[in-house]
């Protein structure tokens, strides 16, 4: 009973953390932690490179994803339709829209290779080879 | 002119096959992204059954814009389209489509927040005018007052200002000191400008919300007017529902050229409104009405129109739309009673 009880626990746990997002970013952007007005001007497209003029790359998982959902939510309180065509927008208007990516483990691939990469996983996963800028309730 | 049109072409079909650095994944409506470029676009399917002209079927647009991001200097973006493309009509007699080059630009990053664009741009007047592909607007019939009584495209000089805060002003200046660069076709552009110069100014609202103003001095090439306009533009949602609208008012002057239309008025302006209320993330019911005087026109045209779209996802929209015209159209583009129907898709 009691290891029951500890597996239902660490399932708990498991489930609470997976609700949460890590954003993450290439070794070689300069800052270690980031404020969710950056992160929702680099999302905005209005932030285009790092403090060390690296380019900006933003990575955004496909749109019908939980995370993207709770990224929209959290970062810009907007559904992910309203971000999406907000950012449909500014693709018309010439700018380089987020790069899409459909799982956790291409998203942390793209980041881990791209100098000035940035994007958002599950923070069920422990990166490996990014940084991590910000933890997302 | 036809060199440049495969040139631009090449640019933008020849993205695709670059090699890429980075993973590609494609996503409708994400374009295809190839290293530094990427590549994308938008198609318009329109059935319209208007009173008193035959019914048809059409490609209204068929748009591919190609851009990339390589460095500080070299930015360059182009977009080309199949445009009023008629498919059947009743009776026959379909009419075949122009190829224009609708924008041709480079950016030279000033700093993150100052750009200077050099080519041939939307004008920045209003906000319709810079994101008028179909499946970015919530109604199928463009209102006059946002393209008819100024200079849409320019080709000149554009600076461009985007603080990053997305809190205060953001604004733009342009100018073109000559005429239109790869000009549009009679059929698509009866109205043609040179000699022109203004600025647009937006305080955001929010990510999505907005006011602006906006400013254009310029003369028409058929007539030989000049005409300074004012506009203003406003976009705010409530919840479910979004409210937009924008207003122009432009004072025409200048000694007609001989064979010129006369003018009724010296002014043209016009106002529309629009309410779109989400019934849910795919369905929208909007409404929307509009009075304009075109000055070379003796009475106002003054349109209600009633749409219902339906997007099953972002990229995506079907729309039907019931207009009702109590005046009389404008000199181009008539609004008529009747019905239409469109499938758009950002691709």
């Amino acid at each position: 009973m009691r290891a029951l009880l500890l597996i239902f626990g660490i399932l708990w746990a498991s489930t609470g953390n997976a609700s949460e997002l890590l954003v993450i970013a290439s070794e070689e952007v300069p800052d270690t932690s980031i404020s969710i007005e950056q992160l929702a001007a680099i999302y905005a497209m209005k932030k285009i490179s790092w403090s060390n003029g690296t380019q900006v790359v933003p990575v955004n998982r496909e749109a019908s994803s939980d995370e993207r959902a709770k990224f929209s939510k959290v970062v810009f309180n907007l559904s992910p339709q309203d971000l999406s065509a907000y950012q449909d927008r500014l693709r018309f208007q010439g700018k380089l829209p987020p790069i899409v990516q459909s799982s956790d483990q291409a998203v942390l691939g793209f980041v881990r290779s791209v100098p000035g990469a940035i994007g958002y996983i599950n923070a069920s996963h422990a990166p490996t080879g990014v940084k991590t800028l910000m933890r997302l309730p | 002119m036809r060199h440049t049109l495969l040139s631009a072409s090449l640019f933008g079909t020849g993205l695709i096959f670059l090699p890429a650095d980075q993973a590609l994944c494609y996503e409708l409506g994400q374009g295809i992204h190839a290293g530094d470029y990427y590549v994308s676009g938008y198609a318009n399917v329109e059935v319209a059954d208007r009173f008193d002209v035959p019914s048809k079927l059409g490609v209204d647009d068929l748009s591919m814009f190609a851009g990339g991001r390589v460095n500080q200097y070299f930015n360059p973006f182009t977009e080309i389209e199949l445009a009023k493309h008629t498919l059947i009509q009743q009776g026959g007699g379909a009419v075949q489509g122009d190829v224009v080059v609708e924008r041709f630009y480079n950016d030279t990053l000033l700093s993150d927040h100052n750009t200077l664009r050099l080519g041939k741009i939307l004008t920045p007047l209003g906000d319709w005018n810079l994101i008028h592909a179909a499946p970015l607007t919530p109604i199928i019939t463009r209102p006059y007052t946002t393209a008819l009584g100024f200079d849409a495209y320019t080709s000149g000089v554009n600076w461009l200002h985007d603080p990053e805060n997305g809190k205060t002003f953001d604004f733009q200046l342009y100018g073109e000191p000559v005429g239109e660069l790869f000009k549009r076709p009679a059929s698509q552009s009866p109205r043609n400008f040179r000699n022109t110069y203004g600025g647009h100014i937006n305080l955001p609202l929010g990510l999505l919300d907005k006011v602006g103003a906006s400013y254009q001095h310029s003369q028409l090439i058929e007539t030989g007017e000049t005409f300074t306009l004012y506009g203003i533009n406003a976009n705010k949602s409530f919840g479910k529902l979004n409210l937009q609208s924008e207003a122009v008012s432009a004072h025409f002057s200048g000694t007609l050229l001989s064979g010129a239309a006369p003018r009724f008025h010296n002014n043209e302006s016009g106002i529309f409104a629009l309410a779109d209320y989400s019934v849910t993330p795919q369905w929208h019911g909007i409404l929307e009405g509009e009075y304009y005087q075109d000055h070379l026109v003796a009475l106002p045209s003054r349109s209600m129109s009633i749409d219902i779209a339906y997007r099953p996802s972002t990229p995506v929209v079907w729309k039907l739309e019931y207009t009702h015209q109590a005046g009389v159209s404008a000199s181009f583009a008539p609004i008529q009673t009747g019905l239409k129907a469109s499938f758009s898709t950002l691709f």
